[in-house]
């Protein structure tokens, strides 16, 4: 697993907290731009020349971001401030912050005002998905970011260097993919996978391509210690605390497939290259693709979820929720309906980054338990049954 | 538990209660006739509604009349038992719980036949509205209206405005679908008309609270809002806004304020605690009275509407009030209002389970008191669910907080 490493690496290097900059610089000097939520097109930051960098939260205590932010806040926005404010972003060219969830809508401005980072943009997403009008306004707002970035990166940002950005992350995602299917066929541990795409949000593209292609390349046709696994899909928002999917698997589970940000929600596929409008393109696929519950209609994204359990055959599934989350919160009764319906026995944790692991041991071990003696008593998951 | 009084100033707003109870009794007969109801989000085109024969009703609303009335408690309990968890909106978990427990309280909501979201405020809205698309089996129309800035004419920027009229057109459709009725344009025009007529009262109301003293308390104006939500684009809410602002405008003219002696005026921000209305009272004991609520006065209702362009007027109200628009136009609105109002301190109510505003108004509070070094109290507790409340910690804070005002005095 060394060309694991060497992806895990890239992703710890960047996210070494003492030595952000630096390690900023060990890529050529090259310039980053933050951002956060999977509505954020990453090929508009690649055209003007940036690396993308996807901000997440962290394990240590929050000293500073409650100055500044309700209790009932969750972690991603409450880590990612914290580190923010701890300097740790300081190497970011831009923050680009949407308006999807809640607490993102208003997050904007507290960021703004409180932290180092020059240049912002709050890019404003619609809510429905399913009507031409949202496409034509993403659109618009899309034009309205590319015409800000130019301006502040001096460059320009026209149709060539958008659909070159769409070819290299065509590229990524493909990848990505593949390592996601190297999980269904257990030749790649769900932690083993989160490792990998950690390093794909925060990483310059050309350095993880080749990294993950080599990865792949090396993985073995078989690993019997993967064998016979419980096999689990994890629903959420974000897990940035890697701990969790690792808990899970140190149980004896697999996690072989997602409904997670950074996981398979962002991976909005092929995207064609050659367009003459690449930002219609663009607005169309990251409207219509991610499947995130703040979004309308909901039904499409439970369709999508029980279709990635079939297609991975999955024991059970594990809603790994943020507190304070609401969009994923206010769907949890009617996923975890659905999903029992369809068979699936389903556990519902409420994690932050500073929930003890201790905590979600005895409830993960329970639940790995039952899924297991089920498992070995041959029930099948397409049958209803009122688990 | 019975609902302690809290004291309302205007004989006028007496008048309010009978309305309420008519409006709950009207709706229940409008259903029994075969008319159309729609449940709405709480700002919405309440106009278009009157005048393609829909009947409103308005689950927010409701749940705060049921706060009021102490009955909170056992809706979320309903609520909760089915799943939704206590973090959420108190509003949401106090509606599924109505619908779950067939709350007979002011008779409950008649079952609806559309459901109408904006989405200008919070994604939980639409969520909830799914939800109750769900139960209901009932049509849902999201109207989309994203975040934005303002110009100087506080008008906000063309293709939010398109995309916000584009979808009223549909919203006309699905209702002309439902009601088998064709939108007539003279109706809308009128009813756009007595929504602005009640919209001009109501700024009026709203600032005769700029004198000393001022002549109408927040409990007043907190309770009349629910005419504007509901009867806005009507006659009786002209015909009742009127009377307020008659009796308000009697009262600035005698100098007579809501207690003996006005010591400090505060602004109060958004939702309040529905479930210890008394607590105004508290500050009123020591001469603290409250002459502003962004809730009210932040550009959400009350904003003047134009009958030759009703559809447009109608989405820049949605799309242009106070927690729509970015910081930096929220800032200067707020400005204008605190040096206008001649505000003394502001409070701050962090609401735990809206996760749109506990963010929003804890960081815009921060920035006034860091801007302009006004006393500012931050009350975290709920607008609907009391176990939120902790009455020793408040009454602490707001001792601090008289003494700081008077020490500034
Ligand atoms: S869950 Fe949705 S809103 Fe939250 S970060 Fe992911 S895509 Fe964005
Ligand atoms: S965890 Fe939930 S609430 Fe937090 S940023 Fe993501 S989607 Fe929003
Ligand atoms: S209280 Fe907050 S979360 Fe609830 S409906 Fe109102 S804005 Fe939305």
């Amino acid at each position: 697993m060394s060309e694991l490493n060497l992806v895990t690496n890239m992703f710890r290097e960047i996210n070494d907290t003492a030595s952000g900059v630096g390690n900023c610089r060990q890529y050529n000097r090259e310039k980053f731009i933050g951002y956060m939520c999977s509505y954020v097109p990453v090929e508009i930051i690649m055209s003007a020349g940036y690396v993308p960098f996807r901000l997440s939260g962290s394990t240590r205590p929050i000293t500073k971001a409650y100055a500044y932010l309700p209790s009932a806040c969750c972690s991603v926005v409450s880590g990612a401030l914290e580190r923010a404010l701890q300097g740790e972003f300081d190497f970011l060219s831009g923050l680009i912050i949407p308006q999807t969830c809640d607490r993102m809508r208003e997050i904007f401005d507290v960021f703004r005002v409180t932290t180092n980072i020059t240049f912002y943009h709050n890019l404003i997403v619609p809510m429905r998905t399913d009507i031409i009008p949202a496409r034509q306004f993403y659109y618009d707002e899309l034009k309205m970011f590319i015409a800000k970035l130019a301006e502040m990166s001096g460059k320009e940002i026209g149709t060539d260097q958008i659909n070159m950005a769409i070819k290299n992350y065509n590229v990524l995602r493909g990848l990505l993919r593949k390592a996601s299917d190297a999980r269904i066929s257990a030749t790649l541990t769900g932690l083993e996978y989160h490792k990998v795409l950690m390093a794909a949000f925060t990483t310059p593209p050309e350095k993880v391509i080749s990294a993950i292609n080599n990865l792949l390349q090396s993985l073995s046709e078989k690993r019997p210690e993967l064998e016979g696994r419980v096999r689990l899909l994890v629903s959420g928002s974000v897990i940035d605390n890697l701990e969790q999917i690792a808990l899970l698997e140190n149980y004896g589970a697999l996690v072989v497939s997602d409904d997670l940000c950074y996981g398979l929600r962002g991976n909005v596929g092929l995207i064609p290259s050659d367009s003459k409008d690449p930002v219609s393109v663009l607005a169309q696929k990251y409207l219509g693709k991610i499947n995130c519950p703040c979004k309308y209609p909901s039904q499409i994204r439970w369709q999508n979820i029980l279709e990635n359990a079939k297609a991975s055959q999955v024991d059970g599934v594990v809603l790994m929720l943020k507190k304070f989350c609401d969009c994923h919160w206010i769907e949890q009764p009617e996923l975890e309906r659905r999903l029992k319906a369809a068979g699936y026995p389903v556990l519902v944790l409420g994690i932050d980054n500073e929930t003890a692991i201790e905590a979600l041991r005895t409830r993960m071990q329970a639940f790995l338990e039952m899924v297991t003696k089920r498992k070995s008593r041959g029930f099948s998951n397409d049958c209803p049954k009122n688990f | 538990m019975t609902a302690p009084k809290t004291s309302k100033a205007l004989k006028s707003s007496q008048k309010l209660s009978q309305l309420v109870k008519k409006y709950y009794k009207d709706i229940h007969e409008a259903k029994a006739q075969g008319k159309k109801i729609v449940w709405s989000s709480g700002i919405a085109p309440v106009e278009l509604f009157h005048a393609m024969d829909l009947v409103p009703v308005f689950p927010e609303n409701y749940a705060a009349a049921c706060a009021v009335k102490q009955i909170s408690q056992d809706l979320q309990y309903y609520a909760e038992k089915a799943g939704y968890i206590s973090d959420l909106c108190s509003y949401f978990r106090s509606d599924i719980g109505h619908v779950l427990s067939n709350c007979t309280y002011l008779g409950g909501l008649p079952k609806p036949d559309l459901l109408v979201a904006s989405r200008n405020l919070c994604t939980t809205h639409v969520k909830w509205f799914e939800v109750l698309s769900r139960y209901f089996n009932c049509p849902l129309f999201v109207w989309d209206l994203p975040f934005g800035t303002l110009n100087k004419k506080f008008a906000p920027e063309f293709h939010r405005l398109e995309y916000a009229i584009s979808q009223l057109h549909e919203l006309i459709k699905v209702i002309e679908n439902i009601t088998h009725c064709e939108l007539n344009t003279w109706r809308l025009q009128e009813a756009i008309f007595l929504g602005d007529e009640a919209a001009r009262l109501w700024i009026e109301i709203n600032e005769s609270r700029k004198n000393r003293p001022a002549p109408i308390s927040c409990t007043d104006m907190l309770g009349n809002l629910f005419v504007l939500v509901t009867l806005s684009g009507t006659p009786i809410a002209v015909e009742f806004l009127r009377e307020v602002a008659k009796e308000v405008n009697n009262r600035v003219s005698n100098k007579i304020g809501i207690v003996s002696q006005e010591r400090f005026r505060l602004l109060w921000d958004v939702m309040p605690l529905w479930h210890h209305m008394e607590l105004f009272d508290r500050f009123q004991s020591a001469g603290a009275v409250f002459v502003v609520e962004l809730y009210n006065y932040g550009r959400v209702w009350g904003q003047r509407l134009d009958c030759a362009q009703p559809l447009e007027s109608l989405a820049k109200r949605h799309l242009t009030h106070m927690f729509n628009i970015d910081m930096d136009s929220r800032v200067k609105l707020l400005r204008e209002i605190l040096r206008e109002f001649q505000i003394d301190g502001y409070v701050n109510h962090v609401i735990r389970s809206c996760n749109v505003l506990n963010g929003s108004t804890l960081h815009l509070a921060n920035k006034m008191k860091k801007e302009l070094g006004i006393p500012t109290l931050t009350l975290e507790s709920d607008h609907c669910d009391s176990r939120a409340f902790a009455p020793a910690m408040i009454e602490n804070r707001i001792q601090a907080f008289l003494e700081l005002l008077e020490a500034n005095q």
